[in-house]
């Protein structure tokens, strides 16, 4: 009992607890709300060199007597709970949809590998060419010619400024690290029926692209309601 | 902390405590909480903070343990034999050191305590503290991709970086002296039955328990942030040259983005001039909540005020001569 009082004991459980929410965070696949794919193999450095430290103090315990936990210490134990308390009472699911209009819709896109972007292999989808949000912009900003005019199906979730009756705005957030950084680009749709959609709904559209100046407008030809991808992101 | 001290208040709070948790638990278990869990601004805040600490606690753990790693091989001769001893060398050296450690923003304030702590002469280890997030291949490649292979831009990032670096740790080591915060853990680690790899594992533990918790506070901040305050707000009243280089500063400052990621969201400001993108990029990986939190447990108080104002007030005025020097464009 002796040892629940002692800093070394609240310093382990501090890496302990954040050892085991990383990996069920990575087990239960739900670290891709969170960062891009490409993070990942940092984060599960990271989680090994938290397993090294706390082996490392658990021999450290057995060995050394240590001091009595003083309150600047139990506070730092309770600060690094709190983030995991609340990510798992609160079990997040996907960015809502309130993030796109706080950070503001980008319906142009000049960042990412154009080049790579371009050279991508496009599916059909019937005769709709199957593309997604990134691959739109990137195309209507540097081979516009390419789907000018041409039926697409693009998927993406529903967002209503003004409750517009004609029209939507499909979005997707792109992320480049994390979340925090999470951009939300998208393409205007003119849809006679979008009252019967939903704000924040996951949808497909398909539908005659037009580039009208530096905007993408999709005259849809149908908007099928459908559940999101498996990655919500684009990268 | 002894049992037959505990008061009868202590107790009470605890039997509370015990109580408040498990109805907590059943009402979240039975679903009566998703109202309120599902409320969208504790959903994006939760993200938002989860994601923060998600990418950046295994860089301060990659910095901390390259911080032992330099506190138990590394001797404090060698190290300032590395350094020039001149101020004015030393800090150039400095701000290009992050090509060799590329650790970014939150880990490399580990890196940069513990080598002012060896003795790196104060200009040089500011300046790598404060440059190397943005002058490091990682971060000049991603906003090289971000902006469309952009030259002008990158240029401009590194050049008001570097100018911005070294001023400061000019202004700021005039005694050649930094006042570094004293540590407790670091007096408590001893030595005489442990192996060097165990030195260098309870160094960067200390170091991650340490400079973790001003981490946690740093990302509760952004959060906050951004969970209530529109960027499209901020983007709306910069239509004034100088007024959308010190407000692109303010953002960079409040969003707290990786030094990896911030150019790929400052390219969507698509109809601001490039300079005052290029002072998003610049104030935001050196002056940025979180990071400024980071400061704040490495360094005295008033110390931390004159790094952030002597960066902000120098980053201004590079980004407006700039903006002039290239028509706004």
């Amino acid at each position: 009992m002796e040892l629940l009082r002692t800093k070394n004991f609240y310093q382990a459980l501090t890496i302990f607890i954040w050892l085991v929410f990383l990996f069920i965070i990575e087990a239960t696949g739900k670290l891709q709300i969170y960062i891009n794919k490409k993070f990942f193999p940092f984060t599960i450095l990271g989680s090994f060199i938290l397993l090294v430290l706390f082996i490392v103090k658990l021999r450290k315990i057995k060995k050394e007597h240590s001091e009595k936990i003083d309150i600047i210490s139990f506070l730092s134990f309770l600060l690094f709970l709190f983030p995991v308390l609340l990510a798992t009472i609160v079990r997040p699911g996907n960015l809502p949809v309130l993030a796109a209009g706080k950070r503001g819709i980008s319906q142009e896109f000049t960042g990412g590998d154009v080049m790579a972007i371009l050279k991508e292999q496009l599916e059909m989808e019937g005769n709709y060419k199957k593309m997604n949000i990134k691959q739109l912009l990137t195309f209507s900003k540097n081979k516009p010619e390419e789907i000018n005019g041409k039926d697409v199906s693009v998927e993406g979730f529903v967002y209503k400024q003004n409750n517009e009756k004609q029209g939507f705005m499909l979005v997707r957030f792109l992320i480049t690290c994390c979340a925090a950084d999470a951009t939300p680009l998208g393409v205007e749709i003119v849809y006679q029926n979008s009252e019967q959609l939903k704000q924040d709904e996951w949808v497909k559209v398909y539908g005659k692209c037009n580039i009208e100046g530096n905007r993408v407008v999709i005259l849809a030809d149908q908007v099928k309601k459908t559940q999101p991808p498996p990655d919500v992101y684009l990268y | 902390m002894n049992r037959k001290q505990e008061s009868p208040l202590t107790r009470a709070v605890v039997i509370f405590g015990i109580f408040f948790f498990i109805a907590l638990l059943n009402m979240w278990n039975s679903g009566n909480l998703g109202f309120l869990l599902k409320n969208p601004k504790l959903q994006i805040f939760t993200i938002v903070i989860t994601a923060i600490l998600l990418e950046a606690i295994p860089f301060i753990l990659i910095g901390a343990i390259i911080s032992g790693t330099i506190e138990v091989f590394v001797s404090e001769e060698k190290i300032k034999m590395a350094f020039p001893q001149n101020r004015f060398l030393s800090a150039i050296t400095g701000s290009f050191l992050g090509i060799l450690f590329p650790v970014c923003s939150c880990g490399n304030v580990v890196v940069a305590r513990r080598l002012l702590k060896k003795g790196v002469p104060a200009s040089g280890g500011l300046s790598y503290m404060l440059a190397s997030p943005i002058i490091n291949p990682i971060t000049i490649l991603s906003t090289f991709i971000a902006f469309s292979y952009s030259l002008r831009i990158v240029m401009g990032r590194i050049l008001l970086a570097f100018i911005s670096a070294v001023v400061a740790s000019l202004i700021l080591s005039t005694k050649n002296y930094v006042p570094l915060k004293e540590c407790e853990e670091d007096h408590h680690i001893h030595h005489s039955h442990l192996s060097k790899v165990e030195q260098v594992f309870h160094h960067a533990e200390s170091d991650f328990l340490l400079m973790g918790r001003y981490l946690v506070l740093g990302a509760f901040a952004a959060a906050i942030f951004q969970t209530f305050v529109s960027r499209q707000a901020f983007l709306s009243l910069a239509g004034n040259k100088v007024l959308s280089v010190f407000l692109m500063q303010i953002l960079g400052i409040l969003l707290s983005l990786c030094s990896f990621a911030d150019a790929f969201v400052a390219s969507s400001f698509v109809h601001l001039p490039a300079f005052s993108k290029i002072a998003f990029m610049v104030a935001g990986p050196m002056t940025n909540i979180t990071v400024s939190i980071l400061y704040a447990g490495t360094f005295k108080k008033s110390f931390v005020l004159k790094l952030i104002l002597t960066l902000f007030i120098t980053i201004f005025i590079l980004g407006v001569i700039g903006t002039y020097i290239t028509g706004g464009k």
